[in-house]
């Protein structure tokens, strides 16, 4: 089954943090206080598009023939993108502060 | 997510922009002119439209070339004013020629002798101008029904070049709405300017008239 992370408390809606990480070896635990990643607080479909992307060489023409959108629907998907990622990352450094 | 066939008919540049969308355009927008040709409609404005003018081929290809790129002109500053990104003329100019589709349909409105009889009829009756034409209530019901077909025609044309632009400029919102808006009726204004400067002797000679009251 693929689980998806939760980004966001399901009581409050505020974003959640990493309290706790395993190793899948030996089991030792760590505690702490971990912000997600900025990529990683972006949604799933997000986050395919930049693996997408990415495997691409970044060529929206090559995105726009994946995903039988025109061009300029993937570059306005992109820059959305961009946006979400840019406020992602203003999340974490306000969150470090 | 709606569903495929209605963004196929209020925004297919979702799916074709840029070049491809140019040829498409170009094609449909010669087939229009070419057919307007032989019903005497011109398309002599961004959104508007005229029957019963007789003009030689090339007034056709021109009024739809200016209808055209006017509004690509006036879009292309507004996108270039508003737009936060980047965006490609191909893009605009591409998605605009498509959005003119729906425009195929006006020249076949012009065929039926009905349209012109009531407008001569109409303008006797109002202007006096022209011989007296007579009308049947046949008549008087087609050209009810051009005029609504007309209007649909317009509106669906609307839609398509507003969607065009927010898609090709990344735009959203009331910034996109206004700015279209006005790019809209500046275009309108330059076109008129130009048919009315350029071919004022073409649209208003007395044989041009004549055919339109006869």
């Amino acid at each position: 089954m693929n689980r998806i992370l939760p980004l966001h408390c399901p009581s409050c809606s505020q974003s959640l943090i990493v309290r706790n990480l395993q190793c899948v070896n030996c089991e030792t635990m760590v505690n702490g206080h971990f912000d997600l990643p900025a990529l990683a607080r972006l949604s799933s479909d997000d986050q395919q598009f930049i693996i997408e992307f990415v495997k691409k060489s970044g060529s929206l023409k090559e995105m726009s023939k994946s995903l039988g959108f025109s061009y300029p629907t993937v570059r306005n998907m992109l820059n959305d993108l961009i946006e979400r990622v840019v406020s992602a990352e203003k999340h974490n450094s306000t969150n470090n502060n | 997510m709606k569903p495929k066939t209605s963004i196929w008919i209020f925004n297919p540049f979702v799916y074709i922009a840029g070049w491809s969308s140019l040829a498409l355009g170009w094609a449909i927008m010669i087939a229009t002119a070419v057919t307007g040709y032989f019903s005497n409609t011109h398309l002599d404005g961004v959104i508007g439209a005229g029957f019963g003018l007789p003009a030689p081929l090339w007034l056709y290809f021109i009024e739809a070339a200016v209808a055209w790129l006017s509004l690509c002109l006036t879009l292309f500053i507004a996108g270039r004013i508003v737009s936060k990104t980047s965006f490609r003329l191909v893009d605009l100019l591409g998605t605009q020629a498509l959005a003119r589709a729906p425009m195929l349909i006006v020249p076949f409105l012009g065929f039926p002798e009905a349209g012109r009889r009531v407008t001569g009829y109409l303008l006797y009756r109002t202007l006096g101008l022209g011989e007296e034409i007579t009308a049947t209530y046949a008549d008087i019901v087609l050209f009810i029904l051009i005029i609504i077909i007309m209007v649909i025609v317009v509106i669906w044309m609307i839609v398509l070049m507003y969607n065009s632009y927010k898609v090709s400029c990344n735009l959203k919102g009331t910034k996109a709405g206004v700015s279209f808006t006005l790019a809209l009726i500046l275009a309108q204004a330059i076109a008129s300017a130009f048919f009315m400067l350029a071919f004022k002797d073409i649209y208003l000679n007395p044989e041009g008239l004549n055919y339109f009251l006869n």
